[in-house]
């Protein structure tokens, strides 16, 4: 399972950071807009990469900031380079900050005390549009398929939701998470609260998103809307939107949470713009763990995000997609991608993914088709089929 | 429908393009203009969750997305919305 630890040779740390030193002098030295400046820094940022590839770190804050003026000596400058080298490879063996159930409560208490001043700094906003209405056409477990009584006895819904994420637990710690991810997931347990309406309401009016959960990155902390009822929600949506906040945790202490990769080219990716993915590929897995122990839940969240994901899971395989899912390691999926469907495609992939989840599918459906690839096992799939519905498309 | 003719639709790309330039600005804006962002964006998902609940769930990823950059440009934190 991946997320072993890796140490990193503080010797060869100092090799690329002296490489780029030694560029970034050399291009102080050239004359205005010289070609060479160009190549020299590239040649060391290309040695830094080159460190990347072969530890799995992540360069962040290089030489990307390259600016060259004429100076009255005639000589270039440039922009002071930093860069600094981090192993990801291992994830986060315990977050940083790591909360007890009071120090959750605490959290959540001062997470609204901030979104509070944020809106009462904005008076003028919009007000919320909270809706507590049963809609039939509410998509996605996320819609909140309740009404609330005014006097919001969520509390004793609590109880109920608490066994569902004992029972989560147990099912990603006994097999799923492999050994060491399930040893942190253990080690540093996540703590749920459960919060009232007046906490989500609050963060929507200053954030502008309703949501029904939360997870906060670098914490073991996750909030839930208590009031989750099993009434008018399945054991299948709850299970699942449990499942769904248990795997950002341990993703993020696997490193999933920093998708990476080196395409067949030899470039590295990585960033934020791949944060759409990460969020359809925890839904995917969400889903498939739920599945797989005999329950299906009503929607799918995030329905063209999985669609797309799980074509990429029918083309590289379940259990490959989920260890990179877990580490953030998508080098083999780059590499399986790009045998059977071309080089770059992997790449395409991602790119129009950051922007538009379902253009992607069609891309990769389009690319499949052309690689003769058989879709029919993927479109049988109950949870493609049940996106597509929720989507309400046909194909 | 499927999901080719979906994304060519006029709504579809209509909504990519605004989501696009929050985006962007988002990139550079200050407090007071992430909030306006912020009013802006959560006033058009609202109008199409209630006029067209299946086409905003197309976006309800990259609503939450803007949401997240919001959350971050005016906490100086990350979080995971859902």
């Amino acid at each position: 399972m991946g997320g072993a630890e890796k140490s990193v040779d503080p010797e060869k740390i100092q090799r690329a950071e002296a490489a780029v030193t030694a560029a970034t002098e050399h291009a102080r030295k050239l004359p205005f807009a010289s070609p060479g400046v160009a190549s020299s820094v590239s040649k060391a940022f290309n040695a830094t990469l080159d460190l990347v590839k072969e530890h799995g770190m992540k360069v962040t804050a290089t030489l990307l900031d390259l600016s060259l003026s004429r100076s009255s000596n005639n000589t270039t400058t440039s922009t002071k380079k930093l860069v600094q080298l981090e192993d990801v490879s291992s994830g986060h063996e315990v977050p940083p900050f790591v909360m007890t159930r009071k120090g959750a409560e605490e959290h959540s208490e001062a997470l609204t005390t901030e979104a509070e001043m944020v809106i009462a700094r904005n008076p003028s906003r919009v007000s919320s549009e909270l809706s507590y209405e049963t809609s039939s056409s509410d998509m996605g477990f996320f819609d909140r398929n309740y009404s609330i009584p005014e006097n919001d006895p969520g509390s004793s819904f609590v109880s109920r939701l608490v066994s569902e994420a004992e029972l989560v637990s147990g099912w990603l710690v006994d097999s799923y998470l492999g050994d060491v991810i399930s040893d942190r997931f253990k080690k540093t347990p996540p703590v749920i609260t459960f919060e009232p309406i007046s906490f989500f309401d609050a963060q929507e009016k200053a954030y502008g998103y309703l949501a029904v959960g939360f997870y906060f990155p670098d914490t073991n902390h996750i909030a839930l809307d208590r009031n989750l009822d099993a009434t008018q929600n399945s054991i299948a949506d709850t299970s699942n939107l449990i499942a769904h906040e248990y795997l950002h945790y341990a993703a993020y202490l696997g490193g999933g949470t920093e998708i990476r990769f080196t395409d067949s080219e030899g470039n590295y990716h990585s960033g934020e713009n791949m944060n759409l993915s990460h969020e359809g590929l925890t839904e995917l897995h969400a889903q498939n763990l739920v599945h797989s122990h005999g329950m299906s839940p009503s929607h799918v969240s995030y329905a063209p995000e999985v669609l797309s994901i799980s074509l990429l899971q029918h083309i590289v395989g379940k259990e490959v997609l989920k260890e990179a899912y877990l580490t953030g390691n998508f080098t083999k999926i780059a590499e399986l991608v790009d045998e059977k469907l071309g080089n770059g495609t992997f790449t395409e992939f991602m790119y129009i993914f950051s922007s538009s989840p379902l253009d992607a599918l069609v891309f990769l459906q389009n690319y499949g088709a052309s690689a003769k690839i058989d879709l029919s096992a993927w479109a049988e799939n109950p949870i493609v089929r049940q996106a597509k519905k929720d989507l309400g498309v046909t194909e | 429908m499927n999901v080719s003719d979906l994304i060519k639709s006029s709504a579809y790309q209509d909504a990519q393009k605004k989501i696009a330039s929050w985006n962007e600005q988002l990139k550079t804006a200050d407090n007071k203009g992430t909030a306006q962002i912020c009013d802006e964006f959560k006033n058009f998902f609202s109008q199409l969750k209630k006029a067209k609940p299946q086409l905003y769930s197309v976006f309800r990823g990259q609503h939450k997305q803007l949401s997240e950059a919001v959350y971050e440009k005016l906490s100086g934190k990350k979080i995971t919305l859902d």
